[in-house]
């Protein structure tokens, strides 16, 4: 493990050398003048093992920039959640790593080969945001055209979609439904038909477009289900979601875009962890009174107070103690419930990011649509 | 090319599976087998009827024509089916018209047959009965009447009928052949009413399977299969995959109805004999191998033109009502080439008739029209192909750099500088 997962960095931290040796090797023999040798654990974003990594690619439509610079990059066997509001850039920047469009500077690659290789984009399986399928065909023969366009041969595609059928219940003792037209189904089973149709040719990297959009809630189980199994084959997951709980419950990390520019990226730690902020959640018996009041609309302690009736949440000023502030409260005569430092939620992240962005709150309205 | 293969795959046999295949390829011939069939059929059942001779003959002329005429009606069959014959003198033809106009109201006799006694110059010929309205006895009777008289007269005249109708018997089949100042024949003339049926055949084909081309590309967007499909294969390919798909539909229906019509027509005779009735074979234009191949290639170019740009008009609308409006355009091309199909049929070496040829929306019906009309030097139809093919290219290239932006866009269609902004695009 300690070999390959370190980089050698010089003292502006650029990488300046990636090798297979171990780190004592290149002790011993430093191939560069002036490097002074700080070994730093290699960060998720690392090139070599990611699933897919995004250089910098952009691209403009007619009236807008779409996607600029963003350069992404995603390991392996990771669940990763690409954030942002609706017109943020997310489906367009999923269709360019399945090659449909075509960034206009920038390149990506998947599993190290860049996309544009054929036969690359094989190795993904994609769930779009807007769903369908051929209503006339037959589910079977619908599930063994997507999954022999995906190299899929047609004898073990017929295998695989058996077993499919059989596990998400389309084929049981009453009926076969694989061998009804897809039109003949309800809503729900045509779903099932769909990630059957996204996951058959077994991808290394599965993409999910706003999975959870219109997914009854016995469908949104079973594909979270299907989400953390592939994670513990080793499969890299990436989904595009606005909703930040169901970003919160499953991302190992994520990453927050808003008209097309990166925001913040990396694991859900790290990305509460930059964001700053120092949040308190406080109860106090028999709400805010008499001196309370006065130490809540302190601007040199606290930046912001949300007061939901049960428990008030309290940003700190940057570089408040919150341990004063608990003295001052205590001081003021607060009977205090509950003093809890917190991290601050996905969705406060985002909400704050985004609205930074954009102050006519725009971005909140999306946020919260 | 594996991936176009497969869509082309699904594209055909999603297609030759379904009801509206069968149903279609089965109607052109069952048309066809109608047209032959139905005239030949109503006529034979409007035959003559068995008892059409057991009518009375009043004979006045003196002649005994009266007579033969009995012996050419009566079919010897049995005897109250044969002509009663009655020679009369002229002032009883009154009393034996009313008794004869007796057994006919009393169904006895059918009906009676006047013979006057002037044959000649004018013959004073009456015949009364119930089935006086019935074309078909009526004309054989009189054609019975009229032989007899001829004979009659012939005999007077010192001739031998038998010789003369021996002698007067020839059937004429005059050869024809076309000679212009660019010399004689020519190969592959077929002639102008089967020219004119390939031309519209070809048209209503182009017409029929483009549309079907566009509204499958509408399927596939309004369904959003597309937004799957194009993970795993470029827009390009699914476009070229459909458009050969449909072409192998289109070849095997044609293929089907094509023969089946060709072996209807050229067993008519056979399948007329096992309906019990009497009929010719039509005689099929005979077409050279060469003008056959000529023929297909000028459908398979036309058909990818067409074919292209309407499934570049299905990619770019979300509606019926858009659909509709859109394809005026392409529609209009092949509509209007349509109206030319009469006016180059009658004069097909005017220059309108030359540079329709060339062009590639009018020249896949109008060449093809032409060449069954009248010889064209190979450098003309050299040069009409290669129109043709650059077209195609054209047609194909522009369709696809519309499809492949249009096919994931929804909402408003696009306008005319949107559409260019599309083709000139990167992807």
């Amino acid at each position: 493990m300690v070999d390959r997962c370190y980089q050698i960095v010089t003292a502006n931290l650029q990488p300046i050398q990636q090798t297979g040796k171990t780190v004592r090797d290149w002790n011993r023999t430093p191939r560069h003048p002036y490097s002074w040798g700080i070994l730093l654990p290699a960060s998720p974003d690392s090139s070599m093992t990611a699933a897919v990594s995004i250089d910098h690619i952009s691209k403009r439509f007619a009236n807008h920039v779409a996607v600029r610079d963003l350069s992404l990059h995603i390991p392996t066997g990771m669940v990763y959640g690409l954030l942002g509001p609706n017109g943020a850039g997310k489906t367009t920047t999923i269709r360019m790593i399945l090659d449909v469009l075509e960034p206009d500077s920038g390149t990506i690659h998947i599993m190290g080969a860049p996309n544009g290789r054929p036969g690359v984009v094989d190795r993904v399986g994609y769930l779009p945001e807007e769903r369908g399928l051929y209503r006339r065909m037959t589910v079977r023969r619908v599930l063994l055209f997507l999954a022999q366009l995906k190299g899929v041969a047609a004898a073990d595609a017929a295998r695989r979609i058996d077993a499919w059928l059989e596990r998400l219940q389309l084929v049981t003792a009453e009926r076969d439904w694989g061998d009804a037209r897809v039109e003949e189904l309800s809503r729900g089973m045509q779903q099932k038909v769909q990630f059957i149709g996204a996951l058959v040719h077994d991808p290394d990297v599965m993409i999910l477009d706003e999975p959870f959009s219109a997914l009854d809630p016995i469908n949104a189980q079973a594909l979270k289900d299907i989400i953390i199994e592939l994670k513990r084959a080793g499969k890299t997951v990436i989904f595009s979601t606005h909703l930040m709980e169901s970003a919160e419950r499953l991302c190992d990390a994520v990453c927050i875009i808003a008209q097309g520019t990166k925001l913040v990226d990396g694991t859900l730690a790290e990305v509460r962890r930059a964001h700053g902020v120092q949040q308190v959640a406080l109860a106090l018996e028999g709400g805010t009174r008499n001196g309370v009041t006065r130490i809540l609309q302190d601007r040199t302690l606290i930046a912001r107070v949300d007061d939901s009736n049960q428990v008030i949440e309290l940003d700190l000023a940057p570089s408040a103690d919150p341990q004063r502030l608990l003295r001052a409260l205590i001081e003021a005569g607060a009977v205090v419930q509950r003093f809890e430092l917190v991290q601050p939620s996905l969705h406060r992240v985002f909400v704050d990011r985004v609205s930074a962005l954009s102050p006519n709150g725009e971005a909140m309205e999306a946020a919260h649509a | 090319m594996r991936k176009l293969w497969i869509v082309a795959q699904r594209e055909f046999m999603e297609r030759v599976r379904s009801r509206w295949f069968v149903v279609s390829t089965v109607l052109v011939p069952a048309f066809v087998g109608l047209v032959i069939f139905i005239p030949v059929y109503f006529t034979s059942r409007a035959a003559v009827s068995p008892d059409m001779a057991r009518i009375t003959i009043i004979d006045a002329s003196g002649s005994g024509i009266g007579g033969r005429v009995a012996a050419r009606l009566d079919s010897g069959v049995a005897a109250d089916m044969a002509p009663r014959y009655e020679e009369v003198v002229p002032t009883a033809v009154a009393a034996a018209e009313s008794s004869a106009a007796l057994d006919v109201i009393a169904g006895r006799r059918k009906g009676y047959l006047v013979l006057g006694p002037l044959l000649w110059p004018k013959p004073d010929v009456r015949y009364s009965g119930s089935n006086a309205t019935s074309t078909i006895e009526m004309s054989k009777l009189q054609r019975v009447v009229h032989d007899e008289l001829i004979a009659t007269r012939l005999r007077s005249a010192g001739m031998d009928p038998r010789q003369v109708e021996a002698l007067t018997a020839l059937d004429l089949q005059m050869s024809t052949e076309r000679l212009t100042a660019r010399g004689r024949g020519g190969s592959g003339e077929i002639g102008s009413i089967v020219a004119f049926i390939v031309a519209f055949v070809l048209y209503i084909t182009i017409f029929f399977y483009g549309q079907i081309v566009m509204r499958g590309v509408m399927e596939e967007k309004q369904t959003r299969v597309a937004e799957t499909v194009v993970s795993s294969v470029r827009p390009d390919t699914l476009l070229f995959g459909k458009i050969l798909g449909i072409g192998g539909v289109a070849a095997a229906q044609l293929g089907i109805s094509g023969l089946a019509t060709v072996f209807l027509i050229q067993n008519r005779a056979a399948l007329m004999a096992r309906l019990h009735v009497e009929a010719s074979n039509y005689a099929l234009p005979h077409v050279t191998p060469g003008m056959g191949a000529l023929l297909v290639v000028y459908f398979i170019l036309g058909y990818i033109v067409y074919s292209s740009l309407f499934a570049a008009i299905g990619s770019m609308v979300s509606s019926e009502q858009d659909a509709q409006q859109v394809q005026m355009p392409v529609t209009l091309l092949l509509v209007v080439t349509a109206l030319f199909i009469q006016p180059v049929s009658f004069s097909p070496e005017s220059r309108l008739a030359e540079a329709l040829s060339y062009i590639p929306f009018s020249s896949p019906i109008i060449m093809p029209l032409r060449l069954s009309l009248i010889p064209i030097p190979v450098w003309k139809l050299v040069a009409s192909l290669l129109s043709l093919v650059a077209g195609c290219w054209l047609a194909v290239w522009i369709a696809a750099r519309i499809y492949r932006t249009g096919l994931l866009m929804y909402g408003k269609r696009p306008s005319p500088r949107e559409l260019v902004r599309w083709v000139r695009a990167s992807r």
